[in-house]
């Protein structure tokens, strides 16, 4: 019954740029949103939704949202433009292939020279790890910063001002941010490549009686953990009865909840 | 004409929905038998509401006739102070022994209707590291706006149910939007403000993502399968792997539309996609879904591992 479905594979490139620039956008969105809801709150303003009220502050939704369109149609075409080279490389398949081996490496079976080169490799790609989040986040702040503070945005003020403004202060960190992702991420490739040729010469099957024993105890202890679970989420429902909850549930759910469904 | 028939004949083998998605349409009837409910505008005031049901439904639904187990336990905790958790919790926990996720894959109509959308034809974005990394953040969700906001305010006597009310979808769509648009339900319309544009906004968003990719809301926002993926090792209902048989091939996690890492892991919602791909026939139902697919249980697949074998040493012989 299941179909092939046809995937179009995306490149990790495309990925970080779009995710980026939907966290700004949403950060922008969040903070556009609020701003109407407050104002209208403090101006008293029983109908929030008056035309002045959001085409006032609506500019901003329609700048942020703006950039992210402009910023998926460049990715687009750089995934296309680059979209051979991303073949060749096969960027997904080593990730993938590095995690699976890892995860079911067994390193006592690795003799001493391939285990320092393993142990080696590993580090390195820690360090990697830590420099790239490092410099990422210390680069994410800036941004962050501008975006997050009102006073860089005037609901009255000029847009296009604005627009600019907001492009000077946010789109070179977040580029700097892309090449740290890019740098690190072929560093990473190359570490990766070399630790898989020792993993892929490691023994990945255990012995059949050993995996055995292992089974059996593994399912005594899931059969007694789950013994106390049913036990705790019985004497649970019991004292919650005896408690009253039964009918506080019963009292919420029998009424409109109209904070729950987003009515306020 | 014989073509347009042959042709209308295949599209309709090729959409005929499967088991599974038979039982998701089920439970998501079942969840919201109360048919009338969309006709007045009303909502259900039975005894039947003091029932979570497994999967994610809004209380406040025309239609539904149990309570919501995340809004509930929501406001539950916000009644910290002066009114305990324990009948919701010890549900939750009934529910995440009994079945785990595979109430994601099986019972959720928020999940049916995500797994509908992801049918439309178009370009899909794949599973990746990055998606990996973002099936955590349902996890920290939980933490602040189920468990923690809720409890802070309920301190100072303030009932703040943080996720239903900023984030999820499913009350907007079942909940908002069955009772707006009902002409019954006018007065509602006063009521709308900022946060209903938000919470709009936020359910056409995950709309549109499901249409991209695989169930976006229960890969990464759901606070519900948060919680039903502590109990994916112990469920009774559910899949499970045959080790000595699995020969860590990985063909199961590449079908897998999902981040899992292995089959059972806790991003794993049970559906059984990985079933009939496994060229070991290490993967099978156990409970009660061995009965609903009699095909893909241990029994059937060890018998039909035998018959294939006895086949081909025969067809071996006779040649030989």
């Amino acid at each position: 019954m299941e179909r092939e479905k046809k995937v179009l594979p995306l490149p990790l490139i495309f990925k970080i740029a779009t995710t980026i620039l939907c966290v700004v956008a949403g950060f922008l969105l969040i903070w556009a949103l609020g701003d109407i809801y407050f104002a209208g709150k403090e101006e008293g303003l029983s109908n929030v939704y008056s035309y002045e009220s959001v085409a006032k502050r609506g500019g901003l939704i329609i700048t942020a949202l703006s950039f992210f369109v402009l910023s998926l149609i460049a990715s687009l075409v750089l995934h296309f433009v680059f979209k051979d080279k991303e073949k060749k490389r096969t960027k997904r398949e080593i990730f993938d292939q590095y995690d699976f081996l890892k995860s079911k490496k067994d390193l006592s079976l690795l003799e001493n020279e391939e285990l320092a080169l393993y142990k080696q490799n590993e580090r390195y790609l820690l360090i990697v790890n830590i420099i790239c989040i490092v410099l990422s986040l210390g680069l994410l702040v800036f941004p962050v910063a501008y975006v997050v503070n009102p006073n860089n945005f005037d609901a009255h003020g000029d847009l296009l001002e604005q627009a600019i403004s907001l492009g000077i202060h946010v789109l070179p960190f977040l580029f700097g941010i892309y090449v740290v992702l890019v740098v690190s991420y072929l560093i990473k490739e190359y570490f990766m490549k070399k630790s898989m040729e020792v993993l892929k010469r490691l023994k990945m099957k255990k012995k059949d009686e050993e995996a055995s024993q292992d089974d059996s105890k593994e399912k005594l202890v899931i059969n007694i953990i789950r013994g106390v679970i049913a036990l705790t989420a019985i004497t649970f429902i019991i004292v919650g009865a005896i408690n009253g909850e039964v009918g506080e549930v019963l009292n919420k759910a029998i009424n409109i909840c109209t904070e729950c469904i987003g009515l306020g | 004409m014989q073509k347009i028939i042959s042709n209308t004949w295949s599209w309709i083998k090729n959409h005929i929905p499967n088991r599974r998605h038979i039982v998701q349409a089920f439970a998501a009837l079942l969840y919201n038998a109360n048919l009338k409910g969309y006709i007045t505008g009303n909502i259900y005031k039975g005894a039947s509401k003091a029932i979570c049901v497994p999967g994610m439904n809004c209380y406040s639904c025309p239609g539904a006739i149990g309570a919501c187990p995340l809004g509930s336990l929501q406001n539950a905790l916000a009644g910290a102070g002066h009114s305990t958790a324990f009948y919701v919790i010890g549900i939750l926990l009934m529910y995440g022994l009994i079945f785990g996720r595979t109430i994601c894959g099986w019972l959720c109509p928020f999940g049916l209707l995500q797994d509908m959308l992801y049918k439309i034809k178009t370009f899909k974005i794949t599973k990746s590291k990055f998606t990996r990394g973002l099936s955590y953040l349902k996890y920290f969700l939980l933490l602040t706006l189920v468990i923690i906001l809720p409890v802070v305010y309920g301190i100072q006597n303030l009932a703040v149910p943080a996720f239903c009310k900023y984030i999820c979808p499913a009350g907007t769509f079942g909940g908002a939007y069955g009772l707006l648009l009902n002409p019954n339900n006018e007065s509602l319309l006063e009521m709308l403000g900022a946060l209903f544009t938000w919470k709009s906004l936020i359910m056409v968003f995950f709309m549109v993502m499901s249409i991209l990719m695989f169930r976006p809301f229960c890969r990464f926002v759901c606070p519900l399968g948060a919680i039903y993926s502590f109990f994916n090792k112990l469920n009774l209902v559910g899949i499970t792997v045959d080790k000595k048989k699995c020969t860590k091939c990985g063909i199961c996690v590449k079908e897998c539309n999902m981040d899992v890492k292995e089959v059972g892991d806790h991003e794993c919602i049970q559906c059984g996609k990985c079933i009939p791909g496994c060229p070991v026939k290490a993967i099978h139902f156990r409970g009660p879904l061995a009965y609903l697919y009699p095909g893909y249980s241990k029994e059937t697949l060890e018998n039909r591992e035998v018959r294939a074998k006895t086949l081909s040493n025969e067809g071996g012989s006779k040649n030989d």
